[in-house]
């Protein structure tokens, strides 16, 4: 249970309550920490049932390794960091057949790349119909994919950045995002043959 | 038809970036979480004991493999030494040369 006691306290505090064995003051972390908790797991579960479960899974094992959280860097670095890796493990344990054909595609996304296709200034980046099939595309990246692609283009993060967070080396998330863009290319002229030839 | 692939792709991310990350929480998520915590069971002695016990799996067998290799160094050839007769003599050797003074 919070109380005004809690709403004050800086990560750093409630953390040191936590391992002083004051485990309510953890609910103030829950709590400013879910929605971007939230935020991040949308982006990589592959269904709405799954983002509840891996943010859960965050909470618990951020709360059962507060131990190892040695506060030389601020406690959202770390706690974010964690949670990166979490949603990765849960992309990594639920790949599936990531086989994509036009067939799949939902009609107001298959409208809008057939616009893109008469006249690219046509379509707008704007719509709706541009995220679905966007997500559509992410869904079937592999997970390193996935998770380079969505923290440099999506979130513009930068290399130093995503390597600190993933723990790659900065030649490697470079790499990986050298592979994504072509994996991604693969899947939009697979797509592309398809519908269209 | 003749399509520009990186360009589709750019465009796609750009329509991503866009878009607002959805950060809504669902009622009393906080309180869920809290549950599960508080359920979180408290280590209990054998619980403790069982992990001591695969921690020492690893370098217990990392002695007993060193001991093997070390008898074998010790005599090499000779299927008759076994860690006891080693000791044996290391203990008895004073004895060895006092039976030779006599």
């Amino acid at each position: 249970m919070t109380d005004s006691r809690t709403m004050d306290r800086t990560d750093a505090e409630l953390v040191r309550a936590v391992r002083e064995g004051d485990t309510a003051a953890y609910e103030e972390l829950v709590l400013r920490y879910q929605p971007k908790v939230f935020a991040m797991a949308r982006r990589y579960a592959r269904r709405d049932s799954e983002v509840e479960d891996i943010v859960q899974e965050v909470f618990v094992k951020a709360f059962q390794k507060l131990n190892t959280f040695r506060g030389d860097a601020p406690f959202e670095h770390w706690f974010m960091r964690l949670s990166l890796r979490t949603c990765y493990d849960a992309l990594r344990q639920h790949q599936r057949n990531r086989e994509f054909h036009f067939t799949d595609l939902a009609p107001e996304a298959g409208d809008w790349l057939d616009r893109f296709v008469a006249d690219d200034t046509e379509s707008n980046d704007r719509e709706a119909a541009a995220r679905h099939l966007v997500k559509d595309l992410l869904d079937r990246l592999s997970p390193p994919a996935r998770l380079v692609i969505t923290l440099l283009e999506i979130e513009d993060r930068s290399v130093k950045e995503i390597s600190e967070l993933t723990g790659w080396s900065q030649a490697t998330v470079k790499v990986r995002a050298f592979r994504a863009r072509a994996e991604m290319r693969k899947i939009l002229a697979k797509l592309a043959k398809e519908k269209y030839l | 038809m003749d399509m520009n692939l990186e360009e589709l792709r750019q465009k796609l991310m750009r329509a991503a970036r866009l878009a607002e990350p959805d950060d809504r929480v669902p009622y009393a998520f906080e309180k869920r979480i809290m549950a599960q915590i508080y359920a979180l069971s408290p280590c209990d002695p054998v619980q403790i004991w069982e992990m001591g016990l695969w921690r020492a799996v690893i370098p217990c067998l990392t002695l007993a493999i060193g001991l093997l290799l070390w008898t074998m160094v010790l005599s090499p050839g000779s299927d008759a030494v076994t860690l006891p007769s080693v000791l044996e003599s290391a203990v008895l050797a004073p004895y060895d040369k006092l039976g030779e003074n006599w």
